[in-house]
């Protein structure tokens, strides 16, 4: 068997897809990255290997974690999420023109015209309203994030819950509690506060046409998508894959592009010992952070440098 | 005396060497970094923008290696900017520093200027005066065309990092050079040291128009080097301001170039009828100029708290809608992540390339028809 490998190094979870020849899904997984993303990555290329033992004929990867993926594995090419959540909503749903996108910790709106991207806005100031903030709520009020999201469909009558900055909307939702309201109201304000946060950061000035897809680790909450359908009287589409097409779109560039020969570096990268370490250069008053892999002992990749003093050493350690 | 003035860009790269020759004792302060801005946002308003509080940090930084006078430009416009060394004495003055500042007070008059210079230097006659700052000046604008090349041959380089190394070495040759004539012939050299960079003559890179507020624009710092980052990603960097036309406006030292300010009012018009303060036209209008001369797409910049730039920024929307042209809009402050605005950069460079190419065949194919 052979396939394209495609990995969303996510900032909360870690997703790995295997596409056929033709585009189809073959193979997917997605777990968490528990901040850990060499050890996540490292089990879900060993389940993959022991599950299928494909051929790899190109790696695509994205995510906020796209660079130290593409050290490790050997990527064909490396995009934003932004593009990478574009080309699968396309390939999903032809005609699509917004894509609402919420993930562990940043949030987006795609506008696509004519199957092209046209406009994209991405949150900056907080990160209300994405995944994180959503689970920790799930945890602090004792249930499982699945029931978190179902519990929202059954409120009569949702309270107003102030939505700006995630502290607030915590003590504003403690202080609901308090008054005695019931829980699926809460949760259900807790969601309507979400999506009028979104709406106000990312969508202001631009126009959200149908169809809509709404894709991202978010998109399992039953309590958002009827939030947004409730806020812009349209219909909300949440494709069969949602969390995974961030993936499936970085292994679908990487059929696109076709490689002669893949950078990929095999799937023996999962039983090497690798470890991260990072150090402050003190070169000048930048300070950068520089983030050293190491395999055993010898140094594999090195980034996070503005002046390339470290990361230029790295290409003459490996060529 | 020991004087400084802040970085903006390659300013005081243009006007240092000239005013030593004079017998000012200039000392630079040392470029931005981190630790400068850290100092400056210790000390400044919250709500203040990024240039104050590089500004002041940079002012901090020069008087702790014992510089004991400061000259900043002041007066009235052409946003809060004018308030800016007022407060910025208050200050430092607060913070226990023995210093004096010398402001110039009508940013738009040349006498005004004449007059802070030989206030400082050993100058003489106020025809020396002029010659002086008609150097300087000059210097500004060589500078100007050479970083205008760098972004025309970067994304066209054949040997990786070759550019980068002949920009640094024409900066040195202009800053060196003494007196009008060698300034021409420094620039000359500079210029054909740039068109030896190996170039592809094929190949055509996207372009992009970068318009804001000028000093977020000027100093790489505080864009976090935007238009480098670009130029690396083989893009066409087309700046639309910059710091010699925004002198030559006000000065005419170059006395045929086309009044960019009063241009920009005009091709403007549609939009926005007159000057909001700031840049705010000259973003306006120059938009609507890469529009026409079908710049693929154009990067707004701007500091947090902007007024005048945030009016433009709410017009450029209405642009982009109307005219469907693509337009990002970036804010800079001290909190901005590197990791989030690489990401849009790269979005945004991905959606003009595939906006541009309109891969039909490929789409159509992902499809599944």
């Amino acid at each position: 068997m052979h396939g394209y490998l495609g990995i969303d190094v996510g900032s909360v979870t870690t997703k790995l897809v295997l596409l056929s020849e033709e585009g189809e899904l073959l193979w997917g997984t997605y777990r968490k990255t528990l901040g850990q993303p060499i050890r996540v990555l490292q089990a879900a290329l060993a389940k993959l290997h022991k599950e299928l033992s494909p051929s790899i004929h190109g790696v695509g990867v994205t995510g906020s974690g796209r660079g130290l993926a593409a050290h490790l594995i050997g990527a064909d090419i490396v995009k934003n999420e932004i593009t990478a959540h574009a080309i699968s909503a396309i390939k999903h749903h032809y005609n699509v023109q917004t894509i609402i996108e919420i993930g562990g910790q940043d949030s987006k709106l795609i506008i696509i015209r004519d199957n092209v991207v046209v406009d994209f806005s991405m949150n900056t100031v907080c990160a209300a309203g994405t995944g994180s903030f959503l689970e920790h709520q799930a945890s602090r009020l004792g249930m499982g994030i699945d029931e978190f999201g179902k519990s929202a469909l059954h409120a009569t009558a949702p309270v107003r819950i102030a939505g700006r900055c995630t502290v607030f909307a915590e003590s504003d939702m403690i202080h609901k509690q308090q008054m005695g309201h019931n829980l699926e109201d809460i949760i259900a304000g807790l969601c309507d506060a979400l999506v009028r946060n979104y709406l106000n950061n990312l969508a202001r000035g631009k126009e959200m046409r149908e169809p809509i897809l709404f894709q991202g680790g978010v998109a399992a909450n039953p309590g958002i998508k009827v939030a947004f359908e409730r806020e812009l009287k349209k219909e909300i589409i949440i494709p069969r894959h949602f969390s995974l097409m961030g993936a499936i779109g970085a292994s679908l560039l990487a059929l696109e592009m076709k490689p002669r020969k893949t950078k990929f570096k095999g799937f023996k990268v999962f039983s090497h010992h690798l470890t991260s370490s990072s150090f402050y250069c003190d070169g000048c008053p930048n300070n950068c952070g520089v983030i050293e892999i190491k395999d055993g002992e010898e140094v594999i990749a090195r980034w996070g440098d503005n002046c390339g003093k470290w990361s230029s050493l790295e290409e003459t350690i490996l060529k | 005396m020991k004087l400084t003035v802040p970085h903006m860009g390659l300013l005081a790269n243009a006007y240092t060497n000239v005013l030593r020759e004079h017998g000012v004792n200039m000392h630079p302060p040392p470029k931005p970094t981190i630790k400068t801005l850290n100092l400056g946002v210790r000390y400044s308003p919250e709500y203040a923008c990024l240039p104050f509080k590089i500004n002041l940090g940079n002012m901090i930084e020069a008087l702790e290696e014992g510089v004991d006078s400061i000259l900043m430009p002041g007066g009235y416009g052409p946003c809060r900017f004018g308030y800016y060394s007022v407060i910025q004495e208050n200050i430092l003055r607060r913070l226990g520093y023995n210093f004096s500042m010398t402001r110039t007070d009508n940013p738009d008059s040349l006498a005004d200027m004449i007059k802070t210079i030989r206030s400082i230097s050993n100058i003489k006659s106020k025809k020396d005066g002029y010659l002086v700052f008609y150097l300087i000046l000059m210097r500004m604008a060589a500078f100007d065309k050479i970083e205008s090349l760098y972004f025309r041959i970067k994304p066209r380089e054949i040997n990786r990092g070759e550019t980068d190394r002949a920009y640094t070495e024409c900066v040195k040759i202009i800053e060196e050079s003494k007196g009008y004539l060698k300034l021409l012939k420094a620039f000359n050299q500079a210029n054909s040291i740039m068109k030896d960079v190996k170039i592809d003559r094929k190949c055509r890179p996207l372009k992009i128009g970068i318009l804001g507020e000028i000093f977020v624009i000027i100093e790489p710092f505080a864009n976090m080097d935007v238009e480098r980052k670009l130029a690396r990603m083989g893009v066409e960097v087309v700046r639309g301001v910059w710091l010699s036309d925004w002198l030559n406006d006000r000065f005419r030292f170059k006395p045929f170039k086309p009044h960019q300010n009063r241009l920009s009012c005009k091709w403007a018009y549609p939009y926005l009828k007159y000057p909001s303060g700031g840049e705010s036209i000259e973003t306006v209008g120059k938009t609507l100029k890469f529009y026409k001369e079908k710049i693929d797409g154009v990067i707004h910049i701007m500091p947090f708290t902007c007024m005048p730039e945030l009016v433009a920024s709410t017009i450029l929307q209405r642009i982009s809608n109307d005219l469907n042209y693509p337009i990002l809009s970036l804010t800079f402050d001290e909190h901005v992540s590197e990791a989030n605005l690489q990401t849009r950069l790269e979005a945004f460079v991905d959606l003009l390339e595939r906006k541009k190419k309109k891969k039909e065949i490929v789409y159509a194919w992902l499809s599944g028809n």
